[in-house]
C-alpha cells in the first residue's frame, strides 16, 4: 500500500504578517487502524509538529516528489495521531527485538522493536521509514 | 509356595521390571494433538512448552498463516496457524505450543493436546513423496494402527522465509 | 365454417387439376408448332436467297458472255468482211489474189489494227489448224490442241478455253470467235483473255436487269467488282459495309428496316461480288404474332377451361353441399330440414337416403317426446301427490309430536316435583341436622384440600431450590473440569521438560505421567459427574413441569369445593319446608302423574303409526324424484334435437 500519498490529504496553513507556511499532514492514526485492523471510527485530535530537517535524505526526495510537490515555503510536517497518547519514559530493556524471522522485513517498514507487557504488545515505530513507504516499495 | 520360590518370584519380577527398561531405551516419545479436525505430531524434543490460550497480538506485513505475536515472558513469539498455511482457513485455537527453535521464538496454534506417545523405531517413517500436501512433514508415525504425520518445523520455517522474501 | 372452406377448395383444386393437363398439352403443342415454323420460315428464306443468287449469277454470266462475244464477234466477221472484200477484188480482176491475201494479211498483222483486247491479236487459222496468219507463230501447226480440233470442227462461232503461256503458272480463260472464209480456207480468228472484255459488259442493262430484282418487296441484289465498288444494283440500306469480310458468305444483320439477311457469293470468272439482301422482318413479325396468338390463346383456353370446369364441379357437387349443411344443423340438433332439387345421380340417390334417415329419426324422436311428455307428467303428479300426502303427515305427526312433547315434559315435571317433594318431604322429616353433617363434610374437605395446596407451593419451592443448586454444582463441576484441564497442561509440560532432561528426568517422567493420569481421570469423573447432574437437571425439570399441572388441578378442585360450599349453605338456609304441605303436594301429584301416564301411552300409539306413513311417503317421494331425474336427464337430450311437430307450437 502506497502509505504515502493516501494519509497526506490535510495541510494545516499558517498565516503572518510577514509569510505564510504550508504544513501537510500524515494521519498516522488512520494509517494505523488500517494497518492494524482495528474496528474504530475515532478520529484523531492531536497533531506533531516536526520539522523536515529531522527526516533522513531518501525520505524527504520521495516526500518532495509526490505529497511535497507543490508546498512552497515548507520547513515542518505534521502528524496525526491518536488522542489517547501519553508521554513515558521507557528502560531499553524493555524493548523486544521482532521474532528473528520476521525482523528485517518489520524493520524495513519502520517497525524496529516490540514493546510486550503484561496483557499487551507495544510497537516502536520509526516514522523516517514509516513516511517513505518503504512497506509498500518492490 | 515355600519362602524360597516366593523370593524366587519377586526377583525374577524386578528382572522383569529391568528388561523393560532396557527396552525403553529403543522408543522415541512424540508429541500428538489436535489441528481442527486433524491430528499431527511433534518429536517431544522439540516442544518446550504446551501454554493455554494467550492473546495474539496482530502484526502487520505478514503472511495470513502468521496469526501475530503470543507475548511469553516479556518476549514476542511468532505464532503459526497452520490449518491457514495447509487449507486456508483458520482454526480458533486454544492451546499453543512453544517450539525450541534456536535463535528464534516460534509458537504453534493448536486446537487441543491428545497425549504423549511412545513410538519404537519401527513404527516411524519417513516420507517416500515430497508432493505439495507433504512438504511440510518430516515422516510419520503409527500410533495405534493410525497414521500420523509428523510436521516438519524447518520446512516450515523456509516457506515463511521465502514468503518474506517476496513480499 | 372450417367445413365450409374444404369444399370450396375441393372444387378449386379439383378444377384447377383439370385445367393443368389440358393446358400442358397446349403448351407443348404450341411450343411444337412455333419451332418447325420457325424453321420452315428460315428455310424458306435461305431458299429464296439461294435461288435468287443462281438467277444472278446467270445473268452475270449471260452478260459477260453476251458482251464478249459480241465483241468477238463483231471484231472476227468484220474482218472476214474485209478478207471477202478484197478476195471479191482479185475477183473483179482489180489485184491479184496473192495482193490481196496479203492485203489482208498486213492489215490483220497490224499491230495496232489487229489487237484484240489489251494483249491478244487476230489470227488466220486453217482448218487443218495452221496458223497461217498470225503475228507471233506464223506457220506452226496448232492442231494438237483440243481447242484447235474443236474450231477446226465448228469453223464458225464461239468458244471459250483455257490457255497457259509458257513460263505463266496458271492456265486462263481464253474467249474466241471464229469466222469462216471458204475460198482462203481461213477462219479469222478474233481472241483475247476473257477477263480483258469484263470492263465492256454492258454496266447500264446489267443495272437495268438487278435494280427491277425485289426480294419480298424490301430485299435487293447488289453486284460489286474485285475493289468493292459496286457496277450494278444499289445498297439502298447501307450495309453492305457492315459485313466482315470473312462472313462475306452469309450474315444476319440489323437494318432501318429491321433483321436482314444478307447471302454474298463471288462470281469465279469475273471475281465480282453478288449480294442479295433479303429482309427477316416480316417474317420476324409473322413469327411474333403467331408466338403471341399462341400465348394467349393458351392462357385464354386455360382460363376458360378453368370455370367452365369450375361451374360444373359447382353444379354437380351443390347437393353435397347442401347435404354438408344440413349436416351440420342435424349434429347440431336440428332435424327439420331436408334436401331439395335431387339430381338424378349417384349424389342424388344419397341425398333421398339421407332425407329418408331423417325422417325415420324425426319420427322416432317425436314418439320419444312425446312419450316422455306423458311419463313426466304422470310422474310429476305421482310426486305432487306423494308429497302433499307426505307434507300432511309431517304436518300430522309435528302436531302430535309437539303435544307427545309437551305432555312429557308435564309428565316428566310431574314425576319431577313427586320426587323432589318426597325428598323434599324426607329431608324436611329429617331434621337440619343432616345437612348441617353434610356442611361438617364440606368444611373438613375443605380445610383438607387448603393444606394440600400449601403442601403443594412449597413442594415447588423446594424442587425450584434444588435446580438452583444444582446449577451452582455445575459451575463447581466446571471449575474442577477446568483445573483438570490445567493440571494436565502441566503434567504435559512436565513430561516434556523430564523428556528434554533424558535420563536424570526419568524419575521425573513416571511423576509427571501419574499427575497426567490423575488429571484424566479426574476429567472422566467430572464427565461423569456432569453427565448425572444433567439427569437429575431433565428429572427435576419434569417435576416441575408436573408439579405446576397439579397445582392447577388443586386449585380448579379449590374453586369447585369453594363453590359447593356456598350452594350448601343457602341449602342449609331455605331447607325449612313444613312437612304437612309436603305431602299434600304429594299426593296430589301423584293422582295427575297417573293419568297423565294413560293420555301418554295412546298419543305415542298414534304418533309411532304417523311415522311409519311418513317413512312410506317418503319412500315414494324418493322414487319419484329418481324417476324425475332419469326423464328429466333423457329430456333434456332429446331436446337438443328439434323436430317438424315442435314448430307447430
Amino acid at each position: 500500500m502506497e502509505g504515502g500519498n493516501n494519509y497526506f490529504k490535510e495541510k494545516l496553513i499558517f498565516t503572518s504578517e510577514k509569510s505564510s507556511e504550508q504544513v501537510p499532514l500524515f494521519n498516522l492514526h488512520k494509517f494505523l487502524i488500517k494497518l492494524f485492523r482495528f474496528n474504530s471510527n475515532v478520529e484523531s485530535q492531536l497533531v506533531i509538529l516536526t520539522p523536515l530537517t529531522l527526516l533522513s535524505e531518501e525520505t524527504l526526495s520521495y516526500l518532495k516528489e509526490g505529497p511535497l510537490l507543490e508546498l512552497e515555503n515548507c520547513r515542518r510536517i505534521g502528524i496525526r495521531i491518536s488522542s489517547e497518547t501519553i508521554i513515558k519514559q521507557i528502560p531499553l530493556n524493555e524493548l523486544q527485538p521482532h521474532s528473528r524471522i520476521l525482523r528485517s522485513k518489520l524493520k524495513k517498514s519502520g517497525f524496529p522493536a516490540t514493546h510486550p507487557l503484561e496483557g499487551s504488545m507495544g510497537y516502536l515505530i520509526n516514522l523516517d521509514k514509516l513516511l517513505a513507504g518503504n512497506e509498500g516499495r518492490r | 509356595m515355600n519362602n524360597d520360590e516366593i523370593l524366587k518370584q519377586i526377583e525374577s519380577n524386578d528382572k522383569v521390571e529391568k528388561d523393560i527398561e532396557v527396552k525403553e531405551e529403543l522408543f522415541y516419545r512424540y508429541l500428538v494433538f489436535w489441528i481442527g479436525e486433524q491430528k499431527f505430531a511433534l518429536p517431544a524434543e522439540e516442544v518446550h512448552e504446551i501454554l493455554t490460550y494467550n492473546e495474539i497480538y496482530f502484526v502487520p506485513f505478514v503472511p495470513p498463516y502468521i496469526r501475530g505475536y503470543a507475548n511469553r515472558h516479556g518476549q514476542p513469539y511468532t505464532v503459526f496457524d497452520l490449518q491457514m498455511l495447509f487449507e486456508n482457513s483458520g482454526i480458533e485455537g486454544s492451546h499453543l505450543l512453544i517450539l525450541k527453535v534456536p535463535n528464534d521464538q516460534i509458537a504453534l496454534l493448536i486446537s487441543d493436546v491428545d497425549e504423549i506417545v511412545k513410538v519404537p523405531d519401527s513404527k516411524i517413517y519417513s516420507l517416500t513423496s515430497q508432493d505439495e500436501t507433504s512438504q511440510y512433514f518430516s515422516g510419520a508415525v503409527n500410533v495405534e494402527e493410525t497414521e500420523i504425520f509428523v510436521l516438519g518445523v524447518s520446512k516450515i520455517l523456509e516457506r515463511l522465509e521465502s514468503d518474506i522474501e517476496r513480499s | 365454417m372450417k367445413r365450409k372452406k374444404s369444399s370450396v377448395g375441393l372444387i378449386t383444386s379439383l378444377s384447377i387439376w383439370t385445367t393443368l393437363p389440358v393446358i400442358l398439352v397446349l403448351l407443348i403443342m404450341g411450343g411444337t408448332t412455333l419451332w418447325v415454323l420457325g424453321n420452315r420460315v428460315n428455310m424458306l428464306v435461305e431458299d429464296n436467297a439461294a435461288h435468287t443468287m443462281r438467277m444472278m449469277e446467270r445473268i452475270v454470266k449471260t452478260e459477260v458472255d453476251g458482251a464478249v462475244k459480241n465483241y468477238l464477234r463483231a471484231a472476227a466477221e468484220k474482218n472476214r468482211d474485209l478478207m471477202s472484200f478484197f478476195y471479191q477484188e482479185a475477183q473483179k480482176g482489180e489485184i491479184s489474189e496473192d495482193a490481196a491475201y496479203e492485203r489482208i494479211r498486213e492489215i490483220l498483222l497490224d499491230p495496232e489494227y489487229g489487237q484484240v483486247g489489251s494483249t491478244s491479236y487476230l489470227a488466220g487459222v486453217t482448218t487443218e489448224g495452221i496458223l497461217e496468219i498470225h503475228p507471233v507463230s506464223p506457220g506452226v501447226d496448232a492442231s494438237d490442241f483440243e481447242f484447235m480440233q474443236k474450231a477446226m470442227e465448228m469453223k464458225n462461232g464461239y468458244l471459250e478455253y483455257e490457255w497457259k503461256n509458257v513460263g505463266e503458272e496458271e492456265a486462263r480463260l481464253k474467249a474466241g470467235y471464229l469466222s469462216y472464209f471458204e475460198p482462203w480456207d481461213i477462219m479469222v480468228w478474233a481472241s483475247s483473255y476473257k477477263s480483258e472484255f469484263y470492263s465492256l459488259i454492258d454496266q447500264r442493262s446489267l443495272d437495268d436487269q438487278v435494280s427491277t430484282i425485289r426480294i419480298d418487296e424490301t430485299g435487293y441484289v447488289v453486284i460489286r467488282n474485285s475493289e468493292g465498288k459496286i457496277i450494278a444494283g444499289d445498297d439502298t440500306l447501307k450495309i453492305l459495309n457492315k459485313v466482315p469480310a470473312d462472313r462475306a458468305a452469309h450474315a444476319v444483320v440489323d437494318s432501318k428496316i429491321g433483321q436482314v439477311r444478307i447471302d454474298t457469293k463471288i462470281q469465279e470468272e469475273t471475281g465480282w461480288q453478288v449480294s442479295v439482301v433479303s429482309p427477316l422482318s416480316p417474317y420476324n413479325r409473322l413469327l411474333w404474332m403467331l408466338r403471341i396468338i399462341i400465348g394467349l390463346s393458351i392462357v385464354v383456353s386455360a382460363v376458360l377451361l378453368h370455370f367452365v370446369i369450375r361451374y360444373l364441379l359447382n353444379r354437380t357437387l351443390a347437393p353435397l353441399k347442401s347435404m354438408r349443411g344440413l349436416a351440420e344443423r342435424v349434429s347440431q340438433g336440428d332435424l327439420t330440414g331436408r334436401i331439395h332439387n335431387l339430381s338424378e345421380d349417384e349424389i342424388g340417390e344419397v341425398g333421398v337416403i339421407f332425407n329418408h334417415i331423417l325422417t325415420e329419426f324425426s319420427g322416432v324422436l317425436g314418439n320419444n317426446k312425446s312419450v316422455i311428455q306423458v311419463l313426466s307428467e304422470s310422474i310429476q303428479n305421482l310426486s305432487t301427490s306423494a308429497q302433499e300426502i307426505a307434507s300432511t303427515s309431517n304436518e300430522q305427526a309435528a302436531a302430535v309430536k309437539e303435544i307427545l312433547s309437551t305432555m312429557e315434559d308435564a309428565d316428566q315435571v310431574s314425576k319431577d316435583n313427586m320426587e323432589k317433594i318426597e325428598e323434599v318431604a324426607k329431608i324436611a322429616n329429617n331434621t337440619k341436622e343432616n345437612v348441617e353433617q353434610g356442611f361438617e363434610l364440606i368444611k373438613t374437605s375443605l380445610s383438607k384440600m387448603e393444606e394440600i395446596r400449601t403442601t403443594n407451593s412449597e413442594t415447588i419451592v423446594g424442587i425450584k431450590t434444588l435446580g438452583e443448586r444444582i446449577t451452582s454444582i455445575w459451575e463447581i463441576v466446571n471449575i474442577i473440569n477446568s483445573i483438570a484441564d490445567q493440571t494436565k497442561i502441566i503434567a504435559f509440560n512436565a513430561e516434556l521438560e523430564a523428556a528434554a532432561a533424558g535420563d536424570a528426568g526419568k524419575n521425573f517422567q513416571i511423576v509427571a505421567g501419574e499427575i497426567r493420569r490423575l488429571a484424566d481421570s479426574t476429567v472422566n469423573s467430572t464427565n461423569e459427574i456432569k453427565g448425572k447432574i444433567n439427569e437429575i437437571q431433565h428429572a427435576s425439570d419434569k417435576l416441575i413441569v408436573a408439579s405446576e399441572e397439579g397445582t392447577r388441578r388443586i386449585t380448579e378442585g379449590w374453586d369447585i369445593s369453594t363453590n359447593i360450599r356456598g350452594i350448601f349453605e343457602e341449602v342449609l338456609n331455605s331447607s325449612e319446608i313444613s312437612a304437612h304441605s309436603a305431602d299434600e303436594i304429594s299426593r296430589s301429584t301423584k293422582m295427575q302423574v297417573s293419568s297423565f301416564e294413560q293420555i301418554f301411552t295412546t298419543l305415542k300409539q298414534i304418533s309411532e303409526s304417523i311415522d311409519s306413513f311418513v317413512e312410506s311417503t317418503n319412500y315414494t317421494n324418493q322414487v319419484s324424484d329418481h324417476l324425475t331425474e332419469i326423464t328429466e336427464s333423457f329430456g333434456k337430450e332429446i331436446d337438443g334435437y328439434t323436430v317438424e311437430e315442435e314448430k307447430e307450437e
